[in-house]
């Protein structure tokens, strides 16, 4: 991270090379538009540049850092836009990226993602799976989801952690029915 | 405002993966943060590893990837940012234009419109400078005349505070007799005077150069006998005594041997 932080273009790459690819999921997630998503990247690249010296090794790994400053990045965008994905981008068909083609990567296509998610989402208890959609799919802060459910904010993390766990238990693949 | 106690081992593990997501606001990844610091390595080991894999885990995340051309566009996006920031901004620049805002380019009546404005904003801004300065100069004067009175001032406090008003107010008076006091011994460079001023009722005696904490006694005699004996110790190298005399006693100073001495009866002053 000090290459990067000192503009060496060989790091840069290196980042790019080793979380481009897990930095567009989450932005295609937050944004599920071709151009909004890489548009999204690009930023949160440069802010990932811009914030290189604040990296301490001792306090997180670095994909850690990198996926924080990466949804912080997004939660931000999408407060300035004022416009949040509804449950995560899900109702609306994802484009194919690379300029229309297929998508790339996985043999599942991302709507089959898209109804696999909703279906496993389904099956978690109402509260874990509304703070979910509200926190990791649509960006809201818990302590703001404890205030717009009326609920105390300790009720709020342990479903949000649960909630996540159980959806981790179950590997994507199956999300596609 | 009182700090909130550290998280416990069970909520830093509860909200690693929390913070790492970002979905603690401001307070809570800073309440984390500390309570991350203040853990035990091995807790603070544990952390690091489940947050590592909650942030590369991609179940929950749509099977999408980026196209190719990306790769390219991202890298120079950062690298032009990167040479752009390091760059000094030209002063034309500060302003809207500065966050990397595009703007279409103006044409040529905004440019020579934009051109006279900065040149007369310029001239207007360096005489408002001038105009200050010149004020700013004649007001450190004032100061400076101010301040030399101050301390003047001041120091003529202190200096009665030491010899006292009377010996002051005849030092100061030209009409006022002065009988001056030489060294009668070897080695003894002090000098003093007796001050006498008939128009203010008052006689003082003031010595210059004998040491501080030197107790010493003037004595004044006539034919008739003794007119005054004081004793006074020296304060500072400049030490005055008030005579405090009657008009005809003060008359008789005239004709008098006066002598100042030491405790131990050493003479060290006496009338020239």
């Amino acid at each position: 991270m000090h290459r990067i932080a000192a503009g060496d273009e060989a790091a840069v790459r290196e980042l790019y090379d080793r979380f481009g690819s897990l930095v567009f999921k989450v932005a295609w997630q937050f944004h599920p538009t071709q151009q909004e998503a890489e548009d999204a990247v690009q930023e949160i690249f440069i802010r990932l540049w811009q914030t290189a010296d604040r990296f301490d090794p001792r306090r997180a790994k670095l994909v850690t850092w990198v996926m924080l400053i990466t949804r912080r990045h997004l939660i931000d965008r999408l407060r300035r836009g004022s416009v949040r994905p509804a449950e995560g981008g899900m109702e609306e068909e994802p484009v194919a990226p690379g300029g229309g083609g297929s998508l790339h990567g996985p043999p599942m296509e991302a709507g089959d993602w898209s109804d696999g998610l909703r279906r496993r989402l389904a099956e978690l208890p109402e509260l874990q799976r509304t703070v979910i959609e509200r926190t990791y799919l649509q960006g809201f802060t818990l302590r703001e989801v404890s205030i717009q459910l009326d609920a105390p904010l300790g009720t709020i993390k342990s479903a949000l952690s649960r909630g996540l766990a159980r959806l981790r238990d179950r590997p994507a693949t199956d999300w596609a029915g | 405002m009182t700090t909130p106690p550290p998280l416990t081992s069970e909520q830093l593990l509860e909200e690693a993966p929390l913070d790492a997501l970002a979905m603690l606001d401001d307070y809570g990844a800073a309440l984390f943060t500390r309570s991350f610091h203040q853990a035990t390595p091995a807790l603070r080991h544990e952390i690091r590893e489940i947050q590592a894999a909650v942030a590369g885990d991609t179940t929950l995340l749509p099977p999408v990837e980026p196209g190719p051309a990306l790769r390219e566009r991202t890298i120079a996006a950062v690298m032009q940012r990167a040479v752009t920031d390091a760059a000094p901004a030209p002063l034309a620049t500060i302003g809207p234009a500065a966050g990397g805002v595009r703007m279409r380019p103006p044409t040529r009546v905004q440019r020579l419109l934009g051109g006279q404005m900065w040149r007369a904003a310029s001239f207007l801004l360096i005489g408002a400078l001038l105009v200050s300065l010149f004020f700013n100069l004649r007001l450190l004067e004032r100061i400076g005349v101010i301040s030399d009175a101050a301390l003047n001032h001041r120091a003529d406090l202190r200096f009665e505070e030491i010899v006292g008003r009377d010996a002051v107010t005849l030092a100061n008076d030209p009409h006022s007799r002065r009988i001056l006091l030489q060294p009668q011994a070897p080695g003894v460079h002090a000098v003093g005077y007796v001050l006498i001023g008939e128009r203010h009722d008052a006689t003082s005696l003031l010595v210059l150069g004998v040491p501080p904490g030197t107790s010493l006694t003037i004595t004044a005699r006539d034919s008739e006998g003794e007119i005054l004996s004081r004793t006074v110790e020296c304060r500072s190298f400049v030490t005055g005594l008030p005579l405090q005399l009657r008009t005809d006693e003060a008359a008789r100073l005239a004709s008098a041997v006066i002598e100042v001495r030491r405790l131990d009866g050493t003479l060290l002053l006496a009338r020239a």
